[in-house]
């Protein structure tokens, strides 16, 4: 008697469901629309990212018909909410509210029909989750265009695609914080979205390296000894660019032989781009297009140190013509004289456009 | 050797098995019963079940209900008695459509239990594995925040919201489609 009078009392207070262990929480939200249970995330911490992990039955095809549209509004909808099977799926012929899939190897000819014909009724969300592996296990190249990608797309890479090599990513939404592989050697990031603080590298092989637009700080783990070919880094934002509060944290590039800075903004007292004249030994041809220097004030003990960069042997400038690069000067004060005069001397009679080639 | 009616023998001749609860009650039921859980019909295929099986986990209160689901669900799958699995959804549907009624009409009884209890059900059919029990309770839970909003799940469950405005803010914004 005591017991259930003690936890009928205790109910009252205390949040129960919540408690619950997370299988049996997911067990509850698979027997929810997709869109409700993606509506529990916005309760309390604990449910945030549960519905990430609602199970669904192996090889099926899970749709939902969150907001079926009446015909031509757009204001009007949420018609039926169900889970519908694969006939249904294959039967309408109205917008999506959402559709998700979850497939395993062996059927994958057979559910991509199912997706063209969601993807063809511009559902408000497409989630798609290959398991099983053995697609994924030999993927050397992938590119993906105008998608969104989870936190989980870091498992993904990790995981799931052990030899990567090569991954594009163009114009998509990312909300995962970290690239880890073994095997990825180029890496092009363009005009994606980003919904996340700072994006981590760990990919010592990697190569080629270019993110274009604007990107987070991006910071990494490993050193890349082997980024030789080149790196171009365009439009990143703010001074956060490549981790430099960390001691150490800015990673050694051995081998590169070429960076491209692009739009970027190189910190205050260009103290990006003096890390990296100082981190890349083997850099040739370096490349500063209408970069913004941002003044700083004060004096600097990275000043009146050598840059490791014996080897540079190409330096192009361009720049605005209104801008302040008193900074840029000071910066590049130290690199090898027999390049950098000619530069300073161009600096200094305010020629916006320079090439040296020694 | 598998002639008809062996099945029955077989049941009739199972040993019986003693569950205890948290609190020292002793329950004594057929092995059909007892192996609609998962978790105790492994006990027993490793020969663990001498002198009882105490389940910590599960008041004697809960476990008189559990043992009641059981019972009765113990039946609908007497006729796949001796097969390794617990009764399929295949073999469910060849089952007496009255008695199928039937079932459904008891769990639906067995269903109308304050929240504690239903809880208490909840995490005494996951200790135990019994998929039937987890699913029929985990659906009454699912059917009550049907159609909800965040905020009358919250009243619903006493769950305290601990995310910040802004934090809240970005959640509906990044999943802005299934709260249109």
């Amino acid at each position: 008697m005591e017991p259930a009078a003690a936890s009928r009392h205790r109910a009252a207070a205390v949040d129960r469901l919540s408690d619950l262990p997370d299988i049996v929480l997911l067990e509850i939200l698979s027997r929810l629309t997709f869109r409700q249970a993606v509506r529990t995330g916005a309760l309390s911490r604990r449910w945030r990212s549960l519905w990430h992990d609602v199970p669904y039955p192996p090889s099926c095809i899970g749709i939902d018909d969150g907001s079926l549209f009446v015909s031509g509004g757009d204001t009007d909808h949420a018609v039926t909410e169900e889970r519908c099977d694969d006939r249904r799926a294959e039967d309408e012929s109205l917008p999506l509210g959402a559709f998700r899939a979850r497939i395993s190897d062996h059927n994958f000819e057979m559910a991509y029909g199912s997706i063209c014909r969601a993807l063809a009724r511009r559902p408000m969300a497409f989630s798609f989750a290959l398991y099983g592996g053995a697609c994924t296990r030999h993927l050397r190249a992938l590119q993906l265009h105008g998608v969104s990608l989870d936190r989980r797309f870091a498992g993904v890479i990790a995981d799931e695609l052990p030899v990567l090599e090569d991954l594009q990513l163009g114009e998509c939404t990312c909300s995962f914080a970290r690239i880890a592989s073994t095997s990825l050697q180029n890496l092009a990031i363009d005009d994606c979205d980003y919904k996340v603080e700072v994006l981590v590298l760990a990919a010592p092989r990697i190569a080629f390296l270019r993110v274009h637009g604007a990107a987070p700080p991006v910071a990494s783990e490993s050193a890349m000894p082997s980024l030789v070919a080149a790196l171009t880094l365009l439009g990143l934002g703010t001074t956060g660019l490549l981790d430099d509060e960390k001691p150490r944290g800015f990673p050694v590039f051995r081998d590169l032989s070429a960076l491209v800075l692009d739009e970027c903004d190189v910190g205050v007292r260009c103290q990006v781009l003096r890390r990296f004249l100082r981190n890349c030994p083997g850099l040739e041809t370096l490349a500063l297009r209408y970069c913004s220097f941002t003044g700083g004030s004060g004096s600097s003990d990275d000043r009146k140190r050598r840059y490791a960069c014996k080897k540079l042997k190409s330096v192009e400038l361009e720049y605005h013509y209104h801008q302040d690069v008193s900074e840029l000067d000071d910066a590049l004060e130290e690199i090898p004289r027999k390049v950098v005069h000619p530069i300073k001397s161009s600096v200094h009679d305010g020629i916006r456009t320079v090439r040296i080639t020694s | 050797m598998a002639s008809a009616g062996s099945g029955d023998e077989k049941a009739a001749a199972a040993a019986m098995i003693t569950l205890i609860s948290s609190d020292n009650e002793k329950f004594e039921v057929t092995e059909a019963t007892a192996t609609l859980s998962q978790t105790i019909r492994h006990m027993i295929e490793d020969g663990c079940t001498d002198g009882g099986v105490p389940l910590p986990n599960v008041t004697s209160k809960i476990l008189a209900r559990v043992i009641e689901y059981c019972k009765k669900h113990a039946t609908a799958a007497a006729g796949e008695e001796g097969s390794s699995s617990s009764f399929s959804d295949a073999a469910f549907l060849e089952v007496d459509r009255a008695f199928l009624e039937e079932l459904e009409e008891f769990d639906d009884a067995f269903l109308e239990v304050d929240r504690a209890t239903l809880f208490d059900l909840i995490l005494a059919a996951n200790y135990l594995d019994i998929k039937g029990l987890l699913n029929l309770t985990c659906q009454k839970v699912a059917d009550s925040v049907k159609g909800k909003t965040p905020e009358q799940i919250r009243e619903m469950y006493n769950i305290v919201n601990d995310l910040t405005p802004e934090e809240e803010a970005e959640i509906r914004r990044e999943t802005q489609w299934a709260f249109e």
